[in-house]
């Protein structure tokens, strides 16, 4: 293995970081190559030097009791807002979706009586008051006469009354 | 009892099993702080910040991760949230404090006070990602894929910054490196 490569793994091999094989192998070059081992010394004394700087603090002893504060603090907020969100929930949603629906079928049936017209325009420019002929025609009381002269109606009616069948 | 069983027991409401937890670890997550931080009560602030997450969040905690890892992930990213905070540190710092060694022997002059003072300027003078590998790695004793889970990144980003600390801190701390320890 060259010693570029075992450079580049020494830490992780110092570091217990590699597989058994590759620990091996490195191992047996340290043993005969003396640029690399003297790298592994430095890397190690290093490691030494870092950890003799490991100073240490201790909590303080009203630690858990200031922990328990803010937690209780926490849990307090934390169930005021499940309160709003509770009620917002059972309250402005449903009517929201209310008000949506209310709305958007307002604008549909907008939308649609102007797309008829429209339509109905393009179709027969002359007939400006197409839709309200439609409409008084449905609902007028024309509907009671008697069929046209000829039409489908009539002879129907005239083969019904002919065979003494009820109209 | 180990921690799975005092995290099972808080699922099931025992609030008892927290303050377990918390005193298992709270030295440990203290130190921690307090070498990103250098601040014994900013190190305490955010380590019942930290405490205070895990308590939030500990019904959502899958064991298929190791605790440790999962709430020094919470420690690591907390501490750089308050340095970034306060933009505590400045490269710079470190090649000023220097006092240059004597000529005669450059290692026995300096009082071992000092020399944890410059060990300790060298480490907080690495850029934050260098830092915090150097920090779990030499103190806290994670594996190589533990940290890579606590600062999400690879197995050979952890490598590489590693590998870019120790350069570091070798160059600046040449002269106080024994060489024949081993």
């Amino acid at each position: 293995m060259r010693c570029r490569k075992i450079k580049k793994k020494l830490l992780a091999f110092l570091d217990g970081e590699v597989g058994e094989k590759e620990k091996e192998r490195i191992a047996s070059h340290l043993k005969t190559c003396l640029s690399c081992g003297e790298e592994a010394k430095t890397l190690s004394s290093l490691s030494v030097l870092l950890r003799e700087e490991k100073e240490s603090i201790k909590a303080s002893p009203y630690f858990w009791n200031k922990l328990e504060q803010r937690i209780i603090q926490a849990e307090t907020n934390k169930n005021a807002f499940d309160t709003l969100l509770e009620w917002l929930n059972r309250t402005l949603i449903p009517a929201s979706a209310t008000a949506v629906v209310v709305i958007g079928l307002f604008i549909g049936i907008c939308l649609g009586g102007i797309i008829y017209t429209r339509i109905a325009q393009i179709l027969n420019p002359d007939s400006s008051s197409l839709v309200q002929q439609e409409m008084s025609q449905s609902f007028h009381l024309s509907t009671l006469n008697d069929f046209p002269q000829e039409s489908i109606g009539e002879i129907y009616i005239g083969l019904l009354a002919e065979n003494n069948l009820p109209k | 009892m180990d921690e799975t069983e005092l995290i099972l027991k808080f699922k099931k409401g025992d609030k008892f099993a927290f303050r377990q937890l918390v005193e298992k670890y709270q030295n440990s997550v203290i130190n921690a702080c307090y070498r990103f931080l250098r601040n014994k009560e900013e190190a305490e602030e955010v380590a019942q910040e930290v405490f205070l997450k895990v308590y939030l969040s500990l019904n959502t905690y899958q064991p298929k991760t190791k605790f440790s890892t999962w709430l020094f992930k919470i420690v690591v990213n907390s501490c750089l949230n308050k340095l970034r905070d306060k933009k505590k540190f400045s490269a710079s710092q470190l090649d000023e404090d220097f006092p240059a060694p004597s000529e005669d022997q450059p290692d026995k002059s300096l009082e071992q006070e000092e020399l944890r003072m410059l060990v300790r300027n060298a480490v907080d003078s690495l850029p934050e990602n260098q830092r915090a590998v150097i920090l779990l790695n030499q103190y806290e004793n994670f594996s190589y894929q533990d940290m890579a889970k606590i600062l999400d990144c690879s197995v050979s980003a952890i490598e590489s910054r590693l590998f870019r600390a120790k350069e570091s801190l070798r160059t600046k701390l040449s002269q106080y490196i024994k060489k024949d320890i081993i």
